[in-house]
């Protein structure tokens, strides 16, 4: 289901704009069938408005975005979700006052093919859905190591382990491809390791391709396979982390020219 | 029916007994509890033995399983039981030097693991554990691509095993009756407070006995439960566990994580508990901090009869006659409060509540005791197995209650426990040095400090070794100062300090972050870090309060004069503590010298650059300030 090559997600020539802001001016990339593809950038450098084209939040003004082989530059993003890309918030957006199963739950809504008076009486089928849902969510908790906080209100964790429910609301879609923004900001050193291992097993154990917004250089170079980088809205650099690491565009981007 | 004495046999009795139609184990796993008949847990046991033996495991070698409490835990270990072997259990959070120790000194075999985690610290000394042949592993979360040709997992053993029992039909049932209650069922090590840790010996007899001999002072039927909670590498577990478990044919309940225990055990009512000081007063302060955080009406009907069922506790621990009204008030606060703690705590049916590992603090004994929760000290030790408990309504504060049956306690010349009894370890492994020491004429020497009263209960102090003696030659017991302080909501752990060199006791306190933060947002105090926090002007008062109530039960000359807060925790990892989170005081007398020294010298504060060690091993450097308290 790829568009023939192993290429899971084409970007072609996207542009976006803001009023006079330009947010994105001609980015093209491509996301393998096997990898992680790391976004790398300054601050307003355009990652999280090129994650949202993806995803349909925003319209690209040209270009197109092309998912196995279908075009969906101008597709909602419930249906983009439902095509199987997923993703997670830089900002984290999960319902503070609900519980993280009930997060992880919500995640799955899409595959719910009972009605809402099924669902409510809670009888046959829609019985058998829920608790195949649950199984599938309860398999969730346990591969993120967040069954302790089950019956927990969101509201209520930390910080880490928002982030963790996060990612699992992204996994409960069952993507297949899986977009993280920030997934390690505001981390400690020690959180940042816990969420590199849980990213790295998702890829190992499910296959999911990932693009991955990250500003960490290091955890960048410990788990991407490639990184591309943006600075103002365009594409500046493409290749290995060994090779963007001695980059002199991506030093001076990053440092200021010298 | 004959009695059976050894670990294997008696899960092949109740197998025989129950088949299919009883639970054995079960597991809260997926938010639900997954359970196991005997017949179930029977053939786990039986095709994971011989797929061991199929792959070499010959009788008295070792196998170190390494994990939480789960059922493939016990099966491993019952396995290996079976094929005559020995278990070595390890504590899940052994940074890899001490893996490295305890897995080649008992010159292991296989290793069985449960995890990636687990898996990735052997593979890190795979190459400084030339004996260990095979590592097999039951949790196959992110082992997909270890390709390592020494890793196995559970289930391929089991097939194993399987195919193995096929070709030799009978071979099993004829292993288990080869076992002799006098092999070496499980090797403990010592918690290691001197020095390196030993090996102790424990065989089928001794494990068993211990369990019987507790048996004879409390109840327990199939139809009960038990929890399974404790570290299996620590030897409460076997005896208050899965030897329970087996011998009486009741069923083991395994919480869903460790971090999950107080919550699961409100659905499992376990008949018996066992735990540790810290474990006992990490109950009490969670319903001292629930209270704190309840509605007015709550706080208002637990202030107002607590204090009865305190004094009615206190009166029945002096052994004093309660009067009627008192009796009457009681049964009220038990009906309007105490019931509704208990059950919310999940000890309403603990018939038999014991704590033991060190001396626990005589208010949170209290508390328990008024709750209507017999808690009962219980002395024991890898060593000694289960020396003597209190028996059910003759609970006394202070002593660790009568000899059990089988068991003979004398006090030698020098003040130290003696025990002899059919079911104490055998001896150390290599070590003979260590055992004649430690075993002469057929008394186990204890190394503890302590005598017997005119009752015949046995009253422990301290570790001979343990006991401090300030410059005055005035005694002090420093435990008792520690379980004291610790006994507040928001004292973590405490050191006490002083030594012959000394006038007078010191302490290092670890505040309780979590608590102590609460209580500053609620006083609108603003705090960044646990550092920031230890430091406060307005934390230090709330700690001197609980210094003081401490010392007013201290003769003059024993009280703690100074103490510092300490900026972090003590910390498992950077050898503070032993696994069963007993202090190491070298260890930590070294590391804190310069902190104690200033303290001593009169100091009103003093600058610290720790190294801290992260959970991945790495290390880093903390700057900060300490400010020394002093009492008048």
């Amino acid at each position: 289901m790829t568009g023939g090559n192993g290429i899971v997600l084409e970007v072609k020539n996207l542009k976006l704009t803001f009023g006079a802001v330009q947010a994105l001016a001609e980015v093209s990339l491509e996301v393998k069938e096997h990898e992680i593809l790391a976004i790398i950038g300054p601050n307003g450098a355009g990652k999280t408005s090129l994650l949202n084209c993806i995803n349909g939040f925003y319209r690209p003004g040209e270009g197109q975005v092309i998912f196995q082989g279908k075009d969906i530059t101008r597709s909602s993003p419930h249906s983009i979700a439902q095509l199987g890309i997923s993703r997670t918030f830089q900002n984290i957006q999960l319902y503070t006052g609900l519980t993280a199963l009930d997060n992880i739950m919500a995640g799955r809504h899409l595959f719910f093919q009972r009605g809402m008076a099924a669902c409510a009486l809670f009888f046959g089928w829609a019985r058998r859905e829920e608790i195949e849902h649950r199984r599938i969510v309860e398999e969730i908790l346990d591969f993120l190591e967040i069954k302790p906080i089950r019956k927990m209100a969101v509201g209520a964790l930390s910080y880490g382990l928002r982030k963790r429910v996060d990612l699992g609301r992204a996994l409960a879609l069952e993507p297949k491809l899986l977009l993280l923004d920030e997934p390690m900001a505001g981390m400690n050193r020690e959180e940042k390791e816990d969420m590199a291992r849980f990213i790295l097993d998702v890829y190992e154990e499910r296959g999911t391709p990932m693009v991955l917004i990250e500003h960490d250089m290091g955890l960048v170079m410990d788990i991407a396979d490639r990184v591309v980088v943006l600075d103002f809205g365009r594409k500046i650099a493409e290749g290995l982390p060994q090779e963007i690491r001695n980059n002199e565009k991506v030093i001076r981007a990053y440092l200021g020219k010298g | 029916m004959p009695e059976v004495n050894t670990i294997p046999g008696l899960l092949k009795a109740n197998y025989e007994r129950w088949g299919d139609r009883e639970v054995a184990i079960r597991d809260k796993d997926f938010g639900l509890w997954q359970e196991y008949t005997w017949k179930g847990c029977y053939e786990k046991v039986k095709n994971f033995c011989l797929g061991l033996v199929s792959l070499g495991l010959r009788p008295e070698e070792k196998v170190a399983i390494i994990g939480d409490n789960e059922p493939e835990w016990f099966w491993a270990a019952f396995a290996v039981q079976a094929a005559r072997g020995t278990v070595v259990a390890q504590f899940t959070d052994a940074i890899p030097d001490e893996l490295k120790y305890t897995i080649d000194f008992a010159d292991c075999k296989f290793v069985v693991a449960r995890d990636q985690e687990q898996v990735d610290k052997i593979l890190d000394i795979k190459e400084l554990l030339p004996k260990v042949e095979k590592v097999i592993y039951w949790y196959y979360k992110g082992m997909r691509n270890y390709t390592e040709p020494f890793l196995l997992r559970f289930d391929q053993i089991e097939q194993m095993g399987k195919e193995y029992g096929q070709e030799h039909p009978g071979i099993f049932e004829q292993k288990i009756e080869e076992i002799s209650p006098d092999d070496i069922a499980n090797l403990y090590f010592t918690s290691g407070t001197t020095g390196l840790p030993k090996a102790v010996m424990c065989s089928h007899r001794a494990l068993i006995g211990s369990t019987r001999a507790a048996l004879t002072i409390t109840q327990l039927t199939p139809k009960d439960n038990l929890l399974s909670y404790l570290p299996p590498a620590w030897v409460g577990e076997a005896l208050f566990g899965s030897v329970a478990h087996l011998l009486v044919g009741a069923k083991l309940n395994i919480p869903e994580e460790p971090e999950t225990v107080l919550h699961d055990v409100t659905e499992i009512l376990p008949q018996w508990i066992l735990g540790g000081p810290r474990q006992w007063e990490g109950w009490v302060s969670q319903i001292r901090a629930r209270i704190a955080e309840a509605g007015a009406l709550e706080r208002a009907v637990y202030n107002l009869l607590m204090p009865i069922a305190l004094k009615v506790a206190d009166l029945k621990l002096k052994g004093k006659e309660v009067s009627f009204p008192w009796k009457l008030l009681y049964a009220l606060a038990d009906l309007l409060l105490l019931r509704a703690l208990r059950d919310r705590i999940g000890l309403s049916k603990a018939q038999f509540a014991a704590t033991a590992g060190s001396v626990l603090g005589e208010d949170t004994f209290k508390f328990i005791f008024a709750l209507g929760i017999q808690l009962r000290q219980l002395y024991g030790s890898s060593e000694g197995g289960i020396i003597s408990a209190h028996l059910e309504d003759d609970v006394r504060v202070g002593t660790v209650g009568p000899a059990l049956p089988g068991v003979e306690v004398k006090v030698s010349e020098e003040g130290e426990i003696l025990v002899r009894s059919n079911y104490a370890f055998s001896r150390y492994y290599k070590n003979p040095e260590a055992t004649s020491k430690a075993l002469r004429d057929g008394w186990w020497y204890s190394g503890d400090a302590g005598h017997v009263d005119e009752q015949g209960h046995i009253i422990f102090m301290d570790r001979i070794s343990e006991l401090g003696e300030l410059r005055s030659k005035a005694k002090y017991a420093p435990q008792y100062i520690e379980s004291g302080l610790r006994f507040s909501t928001y004292i973590k752990d405490a050191m006490a300090i002083g030594d012959r060199t000394r006038d007078f006791v010191t302490a290092i306190v670890i505040i309780d972050f979590e608590n102590v933060g609460r209580w500053a947002e609620n006083n609108r105090i603003p705090y960044t870090t646990f550092t920031d926090l230890s430091q406060k002007k307005e934390t230090a008062n709330l700690i001197r309060a609980d210094v003081e109530r401490v010392n007013k039960t201290l003769p003059e000359v024993a009280r703690v004069k100074k103490y510092v807060l300490l900026h972090k925790e003590f910390d498992p990892d950077e050898a503070d503590l032993t696994r069963t989170r007993k202090l190491k005081r070298e260890a930590l007398q070294g590391r804190y010298g310069e902190l104690i020294e200033a303290m001593y010298a009169g100091k009103e504060e003093l600058p610290v650059e720790a190294e801290i060690t992260y959970q991945d091993g790495r290390k880093g450097t903390l700057k900060t300030s300490l400010k020394i308290h002093t009492l008048q």
